[in-house]
């Protein structure tokens, strides 16, 4: 079992939390798809990213790093290259320009990354220079060419074959002048002669032994120089010179091939801290954006959360103009239940306490004043999805989820149940979830339980919570609002406080507020034998 | 330097269009080349699609290659780069596409002929066209396969049509062809149009739009084939059709029909390019339908090939002469004959 299930990572926002992670090269986007949360054991790992990420976030400097994600975003992938040299393949050109240009593009984030103080040498990015030194001699341009400099052969052979095409084109451009000047006839930029058939001078070109006609169409004809002997011995110069030079440039292309092959090391590690800074500059992003604090680890099975901001439910109520009301939980005994109005806020805690959690063991900041836990070998949200494809209903699926994971009670896990039982009747619910909470009072977990059953505050060890929710709303200023979602949102008081051991009736209040007829309302309240008045005057 | 490439060194990019294939395209590119050298202008070169291949894919027969001289800068795919006699510098990759590869900007080390694969979109064109103006004063795109491809001419300065004998079987008809396409790609800009329906053709949408700039969208992915509903959003209050996408046949047809219901009638277009019209239909709609585009093309000259590939030649005076008598306001040229 993964630590966070996809399930779970789904309910509590992890998933949307990682989607707004975004490295920029793809050495960093690879290694986001392998980030796991770490459990007990990695204590020392998380603490050091947790003050890596904090100490970007002391020295953090918008022009260095906007410099800095430029070039990230600059980073191609060389690692197929490296593998196919290391496999013994000689590599392309474009291979070698992407290779130089990442190892420049190294040495240049390496002296931009000097300047933060926070990085240790262990993430230093090593430069290949000897690779770097051969693919490009004598410093070489901004590109990748295989220059003459490369060899000393090469250059004498192509410096050879430059001056035969050099002779060639002027030997043609000689014959060329002598037949116009004998003839009065000009070429054309392609090398063509172009006569009429009934012109006179036909019959002159016909005799010429040097020109020959290439091309005849019905009413003229086209004539080329015929290649003298000279031209054929240049001709056939300039191809063996080909030959001598593409297989000259076949054996450098495939001594670099080596160079890089024998630098796999320090190419593979390059890119390996790359992506790992690259990770970092993100997740200091990402805390910038949501805010932060370093998270504390105690040894005991503890959970204190301080203001916490949910990312996923903020940034909702932002674009709706509104603010979140941050979620504060000290978690100590094995269960904790937390009880109150309906859209009082019970599950936004729950998923809350897994999400900052969640966060912080993927080596997250937490966007909370303060974090403090031991770290859990597992995180469970209650599932309760109707899953028709195996058969199963909202309460089958929650029973069979829990039946899964109940065993592991014995181990630091995050058990968080919102509303169990609530898909059957409320006799056995009720009964259901007193057991429940009595079978891991007993483990080494911690439990967070959200519920609308009654008789669950009291028990002994357990923990009650309760939603301020609309108890503190008088009449008057419940009729100042109008009456919708969104009056309800700022009128509620999502705070939580001890639990005073009964179970708050908010749910008629809040059907009021959400426009269920009045005539219901009122029916309801003689069924519960109030006056319909004293719904809101509770 | 020859009348064509003085012109051309005017300005600072240049599409070349060919009315088919085998209208002397490359020649004319040889010829833009060979003068921006001549001049010690510093050169670009890129295509929509795929060209400069040493034979025509299509038809199989051995066609000229673009040669292009030391220090000239070319975009072209991955694919392309060792097909040529050029020896080639890697400067620079751009992160566009085409089929064959990643477009990759380089710079020519020794002069030879150079296969050119460029983007297909026109957007990614005019992205490459600006990548290559950092290094060159004059940038040529050469169009490929379509008879006008990628409509290349809307993303540069100015624009060469390409004709010759391969599209007609005399003189009479290549003119007649030749003239009616770059009068269609000199379509002239539209003067009055609002923000609203600028930005419906640039997202190749289809409306309708009244004289106070309003704009009623019309709900249809494509307008090609002239869906009847069309004319129903036409009235004299809503009198103007803003055609993002291909003005065709059938949907000229249309408009003809709706202009006897809609007095003044207008159509915009967002360039000359995407104007696919018969001839004859469309010297008709002309004279019933105002028809504008958001991105006039600057049409500067015509090069005629009169050879057609399989070596069949209509007289090249002729043709020439032909073109500068209907349309003097353009340079026509025959490349390869004498003097230019």
């Amino acid at each position: 079992m993964a630590l966070v299930e996809q399930p779970t990572a789904e309910r509590i926002g992890l998933n949307w939390v990682l989607r707004q992670l975004c490295p920029i090269s793809p050495y960093g986007k690879l290694l986001k798809t392998r980030m796991k949360a770490a459990g007990p054991g990695c204590e020392s790992w998380l603490t050091n990213e947790w003050d890596l990420v904090a100490g970007l976030l002391a020295e953090w400097q918008p022009d260095l790093l906007g410099e800095i994600e430029l070039r990230l975003g600059s980073f191609r992938e060389i690692r197929g290259a490296v593998k196919r040299a290391c496999q013994g393949y000689v590599l392309e050109d474009m291979d070698f320009f992407e290779l130089k240009r990442f190892l420049d593009l190294s040495r240049q984030l390496g002296e931009k990354l000097q300047q933060f103080k926070f990085l240790p040498s262990r993430l230093t990015i090593p430069v290949a220079v000897d690779l770097l030194a051969v693919l490009a001699p004598g410093g070489g341009g901004e590109g990748f060419y295989l220059a003459d400099s490369f060899t000393p052969a090469l250059a004498a052979l192509r410096q050879e074959q430059r001056e035969k095409k050099a002779e060639l084109s002027r030997r043609r451009r000689e014959l060329q002048a002598k037949v116009s000047q004998e003839t009065g006839q000009t070429f054309n930029p392609l090398g063509r002669l172009r006569i009429h058939k009934l012109d006179p001078a036909c019959k002159e070109l016909e005799i010429r032994k040097d020109i020959i006609a290439a091309a005849e169409g019905y009413a003229e004809l086209e004539y080329t120089i015929r290649d003298d002997e000279q031209m054929l011995a240049l001709g056939s110069a300039i191809s063996s010179l080909e030959e001598k030079i593409q297989e000259i440039e076949y054996s450098v292309r495939r001594d670099l091939s080596r160079e890089a092959a024998k630098n796999r090391r320090l190419l593979l590690a390059a890119c390996r801290r790359i992506g790992r800074i690259d990770l970092l500059l993100a997740k200091g992003r990402l805390a910038r954006q949501t805010g932060w604090c370093v998270p504390e680890l105690v040894n005991e099975s503890q959970l204190v959360l301080a203001e916490f901001i949910n990312p996923v439910v903020s940034s909702y109520l932002a674009k709706e103009g509104m603010i979140f009301q941050p979620v504060s939980l000290c978690l100590g005994t094995p269960v904790t239940v937390i009880t109150g109005a309906n859209m009082g806020g019970k599950s936004i805690a729950l998923r809350s306490a897994g999400l900052a959690i969640a966060m912080a063991q993927m080596g997250l900041l937490v966007p909370a004043r303060a974090c403090k836990f031991s770290l859990r070998e597992f995180i469970y949200y209650s599932q309760q999805e109707e899953n028709p494809s195996q058969g199963l209903s909202t309460f089958g699926t929650e029973i069979h989820g829990l039946a899964g994971v109940l065993p592991l009670r014995g181990q630091r896990g995050l058990f968080l149940l919102d509303e169990p039982a609530r898909g059957t009747n409320p006799w056995e619910g009720a009964a259901l979830v007193k057991a429940l909470v009595a079978w891991l009072d007993e483990g080494n977990s911690i439990t967070l339980v959200a519920t609308h059953f009654p008789g669950l505050s009291d028990m002994e060890g357990v923990t009650h919570l309760q939603v301020a929710g609309l108890a503190g709303l008088s009449r008057r200023d419940a009729e100042l609002q109008t009456q919708d979602l969104k009056s309800l949102q700022k009128l509620m008081d999502y705070s939580l406080v001890p639990g005073k051991g009964e179970i708050p009736r908010d749910a008629l209040r809040v059907a009021a507020f959400l426009g269920l007829a009045p005539e219901i309302i009122a029916h309801a309240s003689q069924e519960l034998g109030i006056a319909p008045q004293e719904v809101l005057d509770q | 330097m020859n009348d064509l490439t003085a012109l051309a060194l005017r300005h600072q990019s240049i599409a070349v269009v060919g009315m088919g294939k085998n209208t002397g395209k490359t020649v004319t590119v040889n010829c833009l080349v060979a003068g921006a050298v001549q001049a010690g202008i510093a050169l670009g070169l890129t295509s929509t699609g795929r060209d400069g291949e040493s034979t025509d894919i299509v038809s199989a027969l051995p066609k000229p290659a673009i040669y292009l001289p030391e220090k000239a800068v070319l975009a072209t795919s991955t694919a392309s780069l060792g097909r040529g006699t050029a020896r080639l510098e890697i400067l620079d990759t751009t992160g566009i596409y085409n089929a064959l590869g990643e477009i990759v900007i380089a710079r020519v080390r020794e002069a030879g002929s150079v296969e050119v694969s460029g983007p297909e979109r026109t957007g990614d064109l005019r992205a490459v066209i600006a990548r290559l103006q950092d290094y060159a004063q004059l940038v040529i795109a050469d169009g490929a396969i379509d008879r006008i491809a990628a409509s290349a001419p809307s993303v540069t300065d100015a624009a060469i049509l390409a004709t010759g004998a391969v599209i007609g079987r005399d003189v009479q008809k290549v003119v007649g062809l030749t003239v009616n396409a770059a009068r269609v790609l000199m379509t002239p800009a539209v003067s009055n149009l609002g923000e609203q329906g600028l930005a419906l053709l640039e997202q190749g949408k289809i409306g309708v739009q009244n004289q106070h700039g309003q704009v009623k969208p019309i709900p249809l992915t494509t307008a090609i084939d002239a869906p009847p509903e069309i004319s129903d959003y036409l009235s004299p209050d809503y009198n103007c059709l803003l055609v993002g996408g291909a003005l065709s046949d059938p949907l000229a047809e249309l408009l003809l029909q709706a202009s006897w219901k809609v007095p003044g009638l207008k159509a915009i277009v967002q360039d000359g390019t995407r104007i696919f019209v018969e001839p004859g239909r469309w010297q008709r709609l002309l004279r019933r339908v105002a028809v504008n585009v958001i991105r006039p093309i600057n049409l500067i000259a015509i090069t005629v090939n009169p050879v057609d590939p399989r070596g069949r030649r209509l007289p090249g005076r002729q043709l020439v002469g032909g073109l500068r008598e209907l349309m003097p306001e353009l340079l026509v040229v025959d490349p390869m004959a004498e003097g230019g």
